[in-house]
């Protein structure tokens, strides 16, 4: 169970269907460490440098996954794959990601066909 | 023939005569028309581009991979159509004028398409360099009033609007609300999410308040861990060194009890000997200091 503050709040958000803050952005402090990654190590990053970072990739995630999911709908399908998230990235103008996208999700299901065929011994 | 003659020559007529700002909407409204007319006259019109220098032609396929993805947001599509559109795209970028035509004869177009297709012819005709803004403005304020209802509806105050960097230039004319340019595969897209953020805020307008924490129990637990200079969390070595400090404490009151009992003044030479007792038992710890006391008794 979680603990949530105010059980009467958590009670309406179920009636209701409001969609809580925490699932509608990413969690702060994976913004921040992906933030870091590129930065110098003395550099520090304040709090609304974050905030403002996790309202940017949360809207970009639920932008392209709309187009995704339109696609999806049209084409009487309830999976958005992997393809759909590129094809949007297309569709989108996002030309320059979305080869790159391509490139890795092709790696990554050889990674998993690998590790399909292949599992790991346990001793 | 004749009829596509005489309307081809009107609108060179308008181009030669008609004064420099006037002659773009006398443009646009003989495009407009020449667009409702038949698809072979605009065919013609295409033939007509056909001549122009290779810099127009390279602007007339971008315009038209353009056109291509707002068709395919428009038009329901299966799966093979879509691989259809990138095999175009590909001759689009091989610069094939003909299948690029074949292509588009093929198509079914929507209002929205109409409008796109009406504003491309406009910037091949005139060689001057200074038009095309004002005719990439007009072909802006064509698309306005197919999306004068959508935006309408989906425009909330509330809403903050994904602006992004835009294709075309805007220009600073004067007018009461100064649209805002986006890149045009993504005008749908962007109206879509307004709309679902407005839903939202209608639906989440009594928790709009960022939580400073998610979980009670978290929260007590971090409230009662030790801290240390800063307010850091103290971690296990900086705990263990914590654990050294009663033990200093402890050789403090030591130290203390050594001076009361230097603090005595004794001048013989047995009390100079049980004074020596006292100092190894003091040594060895707290526990035989009595013993020293009752000596002296």
């Amino acid at each position: 169970m979680m603990d949530n503050v105010g059980g009467s709040s958590s009670n309406i958000a179920e009636n209701s269907g409001i969609i809580r803050e925490q699932d509608r952005l990413l969690p702060i402090a994976n913004v921040g460490k992906i933030m870091k990654q590129i930065l110098p190590p003395n550099a520090k990053i304040s709090k609304e440098s974050k905030e403002t970072m996790q309202e940017c990739v949360s809207e970009f995630i639920s932008f392209v996954t709309s187009e995704a999911s339109e696609k999806c709908r049209k084409e009487r399908r309830k999976t958005v794959n992997g393809d759909d998230i590129c094809w949007a990235l297309g569709s989108l103008g996002f030309d320059d990601y979305a080869e790159p996208l391509r490139r890795y999700l092709q790696r990554y299901r050889e990674q998993e066909l690998d590790r399909a065929n292949n599992p790991p011994k346990r001793g | 023939m004749n009829c596509l003659c005489e309307k081809d020559s009107g609108l060179f007529s308008s181009h030669s005569t008609a004064p420099y700002v006037l002659g773009c909407p006398s443009w646009a409204t003989s495009e407009f028309e020449v667009q409702r007319s038949s698809m072979s006259r605009s065919l013609s019109s295409k033939v007509d581009v056909l001549p122009q220098q290779c810099h127009n032609s390279k602007t007339f396929n971008f315009q038209f991979q353009e056109q291509d993805a707002s068709s395919t947001k428009s038009t329901d599509q299966s799966y093979p159509e879509v691989g259809t559109v990138q095999s175009g795209q590909i001759s689009v970028q091989h610069s094939s004028t003909d299948s690029t035509l074949i292509r588009n004869e093929g198509k079914s177009m929507g209002c929205v398409i109409r409008s796109f297709m009406g504003s491309q012819d406009f910037p091949f005709p005139p060689p001057l360099l200074d038009h095309r803004p004002i005719l990439a403005h007009i072909a802006c304020h064509y698309a306005d009033p197919c999306y004068s209802g959508l935006v309408a509806a989906a425009y909330s105050p509330q809403s903050k609007p994904v602006e992004t960097a835009p294709v075309r230039i805007p220009l600073q004319l004067d007018f009461a609300e100064e649209p805002i340019y986006v890149n045009s595969k993504q005008y749908h897209a962007i109206l879509r999410r307004r709309q679902y953020r407005a839903k939202l805020e209608a639906l989440n307008k009594p928790i709009k308040d960022r939580k400073p924490y998610l979980h009670e129990s978290r929260h007590q637990h971090a409230l009662k861990r030790a801290r240390g200079a800063g307010g850091r969390f103290l971690n296990t070595k900086k705990q263990l060194q914590s654990n050294h400090t009663p033990g200093n404490i402890a050789e403090s009151k030591m130290h203390h009890i050594e001076n009361y009992r230097d603090g005595a003044d004794v001048s013989y030479a047995f009390n100079s000997d049980a004074r020596n007792m006292q100092n190894d038992a003091a040594d060895k710890g707290g526990g035989t200091t009595q013993q020293p006391l009752f000596v002296y008794m």
